[in-house]
Order: structure tokens, then sequence, then C-alpha cells
């Protein structure tokens, strides 16, 4: 409403000063078709900002920026930097209002996610169905996989000292790690490294968010 | 020096000898890089004794490690010039083991750090976590049977018996039939199993037909199943 108001304002100014200078019709031309410019600018940021609310809503894996460049650019072609800013407006905004979801930015993509204090509510819902907890050992070959990949079995085991193979099969299951390659080696055995599942299970933005390894 | 003829401890806690070294480390609170090599090979003997079903396995891996052990405190009892010369062409023998143990328990600390962070991350929910929730099954072939794929093949095999009556020969590439059958995958969302199996096909071609739905459904883009009702085997695409 108030800005509104201060265009209004700025009009009448204008044509009060046409009025008063007609030689000077022409700076006040420009700044109008600014100002026009500014309210398109405006009305255009509010509709991406609702698409791209959209594409979160209906996804629940990650959306990259590429994708959402690519999505928004086939109506709206935007400057990256224009994007990014609207997609903070709307970051901001939630927390502002203070929803029960934040916009993050998980697994390289942007995400809704609850926030912290609905945990007993949500658990609540999903009483029995939570994944199960990830075991020590589990843990354990995971952080040598996500710290040293790719990295091979033996490998593994011999920071271990023990087998690994059920651990590395359970976390295939999950779909944690995936297989990336083979060493040129003998035997070629299979390289691990971490996925975008792991990131997003993490909360990680991508692997360089990890803590670096003490000692 | 604390008393390490302690009680007896359970192999089952630890992962395996170089856990079992640590927690010996760790209980007579020592500095890794000063380790009392005989007084653990004695404990490692010590408790070696007391298993009650020796493994081979296992057995092997004590044995290894109380050699090293054994071998390490043998290298530091050598006369001083000697063990200086070697020095000087040698890194220390202990660094091995104490680098082997300190990566391992750098690894077991930061997996207790996921394993945390894991935790941390459980009051978070995505859309959808219903879906997630339940751990992924492998695709298509956990609902047939390894004699059920036998079966389908046998058939198939046995309509193949006909040969074609053409002189040149035709070759049959997976890759092809993939392409083939992904693309009727996409336009009718299944396909009934016999339908791609004909009786004019030749036996390369029905194996290769074969080859090229086992190798979608390793890819995870298609998947078998029985129809409950018409009892016919159907391939579909799996809903994720």
């Amino acid at each position: 409403m108030t800005r509104e108001i201060n265009y209004l304002e700025q009009e009448i100014e204008t044509v009060q000063k046409q009025a008063m200078h007609p030689e000077t019709t022409e700076e006040p031309l420009q700044q109008s078709v600014t100002e026009e410019h500014q309210k398109i600018e405006q009305h255009t940021r509010m509709h991406v900002k609702k698409v791209i609310e959209a594409l979160l809503f209906a996804t629940n894996e990650p959306i990259s920026f590429q994708k959402l460049r690519e999505i928004i650019d086939s109506i709206y072609p935007l400057q990256p930097r224009l994007l990014r800013s609207i997609i903070q407006d709307l970051q901001e905004e939630y927390l502002s209002q203070q929803r029960a979801f934040c916009l993050e930015e998980i697994a390289q993509g942007y995400l809704l996610r609850s926030c912290e204090e609905y945990r007993p509510y949500i658990d609540l819902l999903y009483r029995n169905k939570r994944g199960e907890k990830l075991s020590q050992a589990s843990a354990e070959v995971l952080a040598i996989i996500a710290y040293r990949q790719p990295i091979t079995r033996p490998q593994i085991d011999a920071i271990r000292g023990v087998d690994s193979s059920g651990t590395l099969y359970n976390l295939l299951e999950r779909g944690l790690i995936e297989g990336v390659g083979k060493l040129e080696a003998p035997g070629r055995p299979t390289l691990y490294g971490i996925t975008q599942e792991f990131l997003k299970h993490f909360g990680l933005r991508d692997i360089k968010e990890l803590p670096q390894l003490k000692n | 020096m604390k008393n390490l003829d302690s009680p007896t401890y359970t192999l089952d806690i630890f992962e395996g000898t170089l856990d079992f070294l640590l927690h010996l480390i760790h209980k007579s609170e020592i500095d890794i890089y000063e380790i009392p090599l005989r007084k653990i090979t004695e404990q490692y003997l010590q408790r070696w004794e007391e298993q009650m079903n020796p493994n081979v396995n296992d057995g092997a891996e004590f044995i290894g490690t109380t050699a090293s052990l054994l071998w390490l405190k043998s290298k530091m009892l050598l006369p001083k010039h000697e063990q200086e010369e070697e020095l000087e062409t040698e890194e220390d023998p202990r660094f091995e083991i104490i680098h082997h143990l300190l990566d391992y328990c750098r690894f077991k600390d930061a997996g207790k750090e996921l394993s945390d962070r894991e935790q941390q991350q459980g009051a978070f929910y995505f859309r959808g976590m219903d879906e997630q929730g339940e751990l992924k099954k492998p695709l298509g072939v956990d609902h047939l049977g390894a004699s059920d794929l036998a079966a389908i093949f046998a058939q198939l095999l046995a309509k193949a018996t006909t040969s074609k009556g053409i002189i040149a020969e035709e070759v049959w590439r997976v890759s092809d039939k993939i392409k083939w059958v992904h693309q009727l995958l996409k336009e009718g969302g299944l396909v009934r199993v016999h339908l791609l199996f004909t009786k004019e096909q030749c036996r390369e071609e029905l194996i290769v037909t074969f080859l090229a739905i086992l190798e979608l459904m390793k890819m995870g883009r298609a998947s078998v199943k029985r129809d409950s009702l018409t009892n016919d085997l159907v391939v579909s695409i799996p809903i994720n």
C-alpha cells in the first residue's frame, strides 16, 4: 500500500513538474518508465516466488538450482543472481512469517523441511515408520567412505581390521553409498562413494560441509 | 601402572583385534605412542586362551596381530647401534601399527559423529517421509524365484525349436532389445511377457530379449511380476 501511495505521490509530483517546466518533460518521462519497470519487476518477482514455492511443494527430492532455472527460464528468463535473490526472499519470508517449515539448501538443491519444534507431532504421525538408525559399524564404514572416497572394500577392511562386506551391502541397500567405478588393479574391485541420499539423510548441502577429521 | 590382569571381556563387543588393542590401550590409560608391548601381548595371549570356541578366522587374526606385536618388541630389544643403523633406513617399526591405530581411531570418532548428526537430523522431516521410511527392496527378481525364471526361459526355448527359413543371419543385440522393451513400457506402462516372446522369433532373438529384460531389471528400469488374475508374467515400470 505504502509503495502505491509513494508511486502516486511521485506521479503527482511529476505531473506538477511537467506543468511548471514544459521543457523538462524528457526527464520525468524516463522516471515514470523506470517506475513501470520496477512495478513489472515487482510483479514478476512475486510470481516467480510463487512458482518456486509450488515446485518445492510438489517434490520430495532436492531441486537443484540448475533445474529451477531451467523451469523458470521457459517463462521468465532471469539472471542467476536475480533468481538466487528471489529464492532467498522466499526463505526469509518463511522465517519472518514463522512458518512450520523452512526452505533449506540440502544435497545440492533446495528443499522444504519441517522446523525442529514440530518434531514431536510429526513423530506421532510416523510412529513406526521411521527408518532404522545406523549401527555403529555402518556409521564407521560410512565415515570412511565419506572422507576417503572413492575407496574399495579391501581398503575399507584394511582400516577397520574386519570384513565390511555385510555392512557395505546394507549401506548400498539404503542408497547411502553407491559404486562409482572400478579400481585398475587385480580383481578390479568396485570403488564406493556417497550418494545424494547420504547428503539428504545427514542434512548436508554438499560433502564439504562435513567436519574435518580429527587428529 | 594399572593392573592389567583385569576381569575378562567378551570378544563380541569388539569389532576385531584393532578395537581390542585400542581398548587395552585406553584401559591402561597409556599414551598410544608408548604401547607397553609385553603387557599387551600377554593380555592377547591370555584372551586367546580364554576363548571358548576358537574360530579359524579369529585365530588367524589374533596370531597375526600377536606376531606383529612380538616382532615389534623384538625390534625394540635389538642392541642400540644396530637399531640406530636400521632406523636410518627404516622408519620406527611401531609407526605402522600406530598409524593404523590412529586411522582406526579417527574413523571410529567420525562414525560416532555421523551417528550423532543422524540423531539431530531426525528432528527434521521432508515431504513424503512415509515413502522413505521403508527400506527400498531390490527390484524385480525378488518377486520371482530362480526357478520361476528358469521355467520361463525353458518355455521360451521350447517355443523356438522351429527354425526360421531365413538365409541371411541377423545379429541380435541386447542394447537394441533394451531400447525396444523400454519403448513398449513407455507407451503402455506394462507389457505381458508372452507377447515379447513370439513363435516367429529364433533362438538367438529370444535369448537376447530375455537378457534385455534381465538387464533392465538390474538397472531398476523394469520389474517383473505375476499378475494374480491371469497368472501371466508382466513386465512393468517400477514405482519408486
